[in-house]
């Protein structure tokens, strides 16, 4: 009787059982390709961020995550200095500044490889924007602005945004929203 | 008799005065008066500004600085005032040394520096705020408030203060923005005044330098002296520690000392100062020590 466990399956059998997806998910709308400089410590952030995202969440998800952190947090930045005709306090000097502001590390210089990170549209464009403001104010970089969204969504995951069951992008989105804005 | 007395005091000025060109620099660049031109950014100075202008753009209300003395308090006052007072979106009173325990003679002398009415009631006084903030509000300009050495202010002083910065502007919502830098006895000061202590929005604590950034310091000046980067440097890397250990990483005390060593460096005719000048410079001028020792004590 063990021969039968052994027993391979037909070959329409074994087509048709369900096995596990290989490659890329599928998505309503497909992402990105954006190129940036990443540190081994950043590689390692993200895993780590990866193990503190729910179950619906996957490692895929943190640079949207990360960039629309970043795009909340530099919102909630205009508005607190709307009528002002300025985009950014007088105060903040540099990239250095905004990272103190937010009470994130100051980064730490570190031989970085380039890398693509996989995007949603919006995000792309809500990266470019932002990316966009910060060079014309500090010359950073666009590997600088990821860098800073990642500390963000770090701080995030390890704080207000932790431990909470969201479900779904537009539902961490909504939560952002709603403690920044 | 006047012309006849004349060449020879600028003589013996010339003469005092030291050729600080030999140094390459075309300003004394370690003074150590409060010049926001010869500010240094060191960290905690970039978390102070950045954390205290975000306040004072949204409109959070009172921001808190403390710092020991000589780590740059006054400084960053006069970089706040000369900031915000140039834009014109803001207008800015600034109070070097509040007035002895009167409430009333504080909003005087900030309606005094506001260029307001000064009164001799309180409440006159608080009515004449609130029709400058409607006024200004009209503009929309912002009225920023900022007091150094605010470890001085008594309890009532505090409860004026909170008054003010309850003022909105019915229409727009605007309300007077307050900065107070003061040593940490600030701090404890607040906890008798709870009722101001609630309405502060940031505080942020200026410390001591690493000895990095007393290198950075150094240089930053020197630069903003004038010094050509492309020289050699005029202080050596093994300069810094000394300099560090003995001034503790206080700004001003740093500065104090740079001044003096590049007088002597003057003086000797040198052209670096390394290790070895600053030991030999510290034992020979025990003067000096002895007053780097007092300083803290000082008032700023």
């Amino acid at each position: 009787m063990p021969q039968n466990s052994n027993k391979r399956d037909n070959t329409l059998a074994a087509l048709l059982k369900e096995k596990p997806k290989r490659g890329r998910p599928p998505r309503q709308v497909s992402r990105q390709n954006v190129y940036v400089a990443l540190t081994k410590s950043q590689r390692k952030q993200m895993a780590a961020m990866a193990i503190l995202l729910p179950e619906a969440l996957s490692r895929a998800d943190l640079p949207d995550m990360a960039v629309s952190l970043l795009s909340v947090r530099m919102e909630s930045l205009r508005q607190a200095v709307s009528g002002r005709n300025r985009e950014i306090p007088e105060g903040i000097v540099g990239l250095d500044s905004l990272r103190l502001l937010w009470d994130v590390p100051l980064r730490e210089e570190e031989e970085a490889t380039w890398t693509s990170i996989r995007l949603s549209p919006q995000q792309v464009i809500s990266l470019g924007r932002v990316h966009g403001i910060l060079n014309a104010l500090f010359g950073a970089t666009r590997s600088d602005v990821f860098d800073l969204g990642l500390a963000l969504l770090y701080q995030f995951l390890n704080g207000e945004g932790g431990g909470k069951s969201y479900q779904s992008l537009e539902e961490i989105n909504e939560l952002m929203t709603s403690i920044y804005l | 008799m006047i012309s006849n007395i004349s060449p020879s005091v600028t003589d013996i000025e010339r003469a005092t005065q030291p050729d600080w060109d030999r140094l390459g620099v075309v300003v004394p660049p370690f003074s150590i008066e409060a010049d926001p031109r010869f500010m240094y950014l060191s960290t905690e100075t970039k978390r102070a500004l950045s954390k205290v202008s975000y306040m004072v753009e949204a409109g959070q209300g009172a921001s808190i600085v403390v710092g020991e003395v000589g780590t740059g308090k006054t400084t960053l006052a006069s970089w706040f005032h000369s900031r915000y007072d140039r834009r014109p979106d803001f207008v800015a009173a600034k109070v070097d040394e509040p007035p002895q325990r009167s409430g009333l003679l504080l909003l005087r002398r900030i309606a005094a520096e506001f260029g307001i009415r000064t009164r001799r009631a309180t409440e006159d006084q608080l009515n004449e705020f609130r029709s400058f903030l409607v006024q200004q509000s009209a503009k929309n300009v912002l009225p920023l408030i900022i007091v150094d050495e605010a470890h001085e202010l008594h309890k009532d002083q505090f409860d004026e203060l909170r008054r003010l910065i309850n003022f909105r502007d019915p229409r727009g919502g605007k309300a007077y923005q307050l900065i107070l830098l003061g040593r940490p006895e600030l701090d404890i000061n607040l906890r008798e005044a709870p009722d101001f202590n609630d309405r502060v929005a940031t505080r942020s604590s200026l410390d001591p330098l690493t000895p990095d950034d007393t290198k950075s310091l150094i240089e930053y000046r020197l630069l903003a002296a004038g010094r050509d980067a492309k020289q050699r440097p005029l202080f050596a890397d093994d300069a810094i520690v000394p300099i560090w250990q003995e001034t503790r990483g206080y700004p001003r005390s740093i500065c104090l000392l740079c001044l003096h060593l590049c007088l002597e460096l003057l003086h000797q005719n040198g052209s670096q100062i390394n290790e070895g000048f600053v030991a030999t410079f510290l034992e020979r001028h025990e003067s000096y020590r002895r007053l780097g020792n007092n300083e803290p004590d000082a008032s700023e």
